[in-house]
């Protein structure tokens, strides 16, 4: 087929094509529905009995707040990474990334400053508690609805933006996760309810580029 | 961008909202631009043609992410960009497989001819040959151990030369595996 013949094409069977809204807007009400629904599934589910005396101390709140903010953050250079634009984006990749580090940071000092660290609760804590399933039980329906706006958009780095989605479903699910978790010990925070959310960002590179290819 | 392009915003915004006669000024103005940052990094005036249609259809995909308020030059070249890359990284991929067909090429025919190798190679040449259907055989007989060109082999079996060629290229590849394998 000529040039020609595709311009030809192209533009034969024209249909009106609505802009999408700005990235900011889009993420916006992605957050808006992501978080509406993780807070009413987790309700379900029931809240810990003592949230409310938990969120008033620092260490909760700050792991809380890192967690919130390392979602909105991806989600927001997600949607940002999804229109084509050939001007640099390091500064969003470094505004989603910056909060998730610093969340894993602060869970891995708070785990191995344990006075009781020992191998074997380490060992333990992998083979007794599984609860990574809950994260992606809670992040499957917003994790479909983010694919779904993504896909309508243009993604020009799709492993990139794959991996960003799923860190902010994932981040946002695991607030959700952490108010239904009666366990507050550092180490059994780290390794499921932190370190799964980092694991399926890896995932989220193949999803990227399996599906978000335009 | 010089001056004379800065109605495609204007032309964009149109074929967004279903102005096809919009729509087709813009493409046709945008194509030569487009054929040039491509004709820039891609030799082969076939691959240049392919992908400025690429970038046409992937324009076309993503034209709901157009805003306004963007440089139109910015939007157009990341996607520009994105296609030539994708383009470049797929033709990578099935060079790197012509190349890996050529290579087995040679070691058939050096081993099919080198008395060094002799024995071991030409016994597994013949076993491998033997697997593989009779106008095959013929073929990468006649060309490849012989030494005959397309013509004379095409001569020679009554084919025309473009299926010898293609006899004798999927000949090899099933040589290839099939050699893998012993």
């Amino acid at each position: 087929m000529t040039t020609k013949k595709t311009i030809d094409a192209l533009t034969s069977d024209l249909q009106p094509s609505p802009k999408l809204a700005g990235p900011a807007c889009r993420a916006a009400r992605w957050i808006a529905i992501a978080v509406t629904f993780l807070v009413v599934s987790s309700l379900v589910e029931g809240w810990r009995g003592d949230w409310m005396a938990r969120m008033v101390t620092i260490p909760f709140l700050a792991e809380i707040l890192f967690t919130l903010l390392a979602g909105a953050t991806a989600a927001l250079a997600v949607f940002y990474l999804s229109v084509p634009d050939s001007r640099p984006r390091r500064w969003l990749v470094a505004l989603a990334v910056a909060p998730f580090l610093i969340w894993l940071g602060l869970m891995a000092i708070f785990s191995f400053y344990l006075p009781d660290m020992l191998p074997t609760k380490i060992l333990h804590e992998f083979t007794h508690h599984f609860e990574a399933w809950k994260l992606l039980a809670y992040g499957l329906l917003p994790g479909l609805l983010i694919f779904v706006m993504l896909k309508r958009a243009a993604p020009l780095h799709p492993g990139l933006t794959g991996l960003l989605a799923v860190v902010a479903i994932t981040s946002l699910s695991a607030i959700a996760c952490r108010l239904t978790c009666p366990v507050d010990d550092p180490l059994h925070v780290l390794v499921w309810h932190t370190l799964p959310v980092f694991l399926s960002g890896l995932l989220g590179v193949l999803l990227g580029k399996l599906f978000l290819k335009f | 961008m010089s001056d004379k392009y800065a109605h495609w915003p204007e032309l964009m915004v149109a074929a967004q909202a279903g102005d096809n006669k919009a729509y087709r000024t813009l493409l046709t103005e945008i194509t030569p631009i487009i054929k040039a940052f491509i004709g820039r990094r891609l030799y082969d005036q076939n691959q240049v043609e392919d992908v400025t249609q690429e970038v046409l259809i992937g324009l076309h995909n993503a034209r709901a992410t157009y805003r306004s308020s963007q440089p139109f030059s910015a939007w157009l070249f990341a996607i520009a960009r994105y296609k030539l890359i994708d383009h470049l990284r797929k033709h990578q991929r099935s060079t790197a497989k012509e190349a890996d067909l050529t290579e087995f090429e040679t070691f058939l025919t050096d081993g099919a001819n080198s008395p060094e190798w002799g024995a071991t190679i030409k016994h597994d040449l013949a076993y491998a040959l033997n697997q593989l259907p009779d106008k095959q055989q013929h073929v990468l007989k006649l060309m490849k151990i012989e030494g005959h060109s397309v013509q004379e082999t095409a001569e020679s079996l009554g084919m025309s030369a473009s299926a010898v060629k293609v006899t004798a290229h999927r000949a090899l590849k099933t040589l290839q595996k099939q050699f893998g394998k012993l």
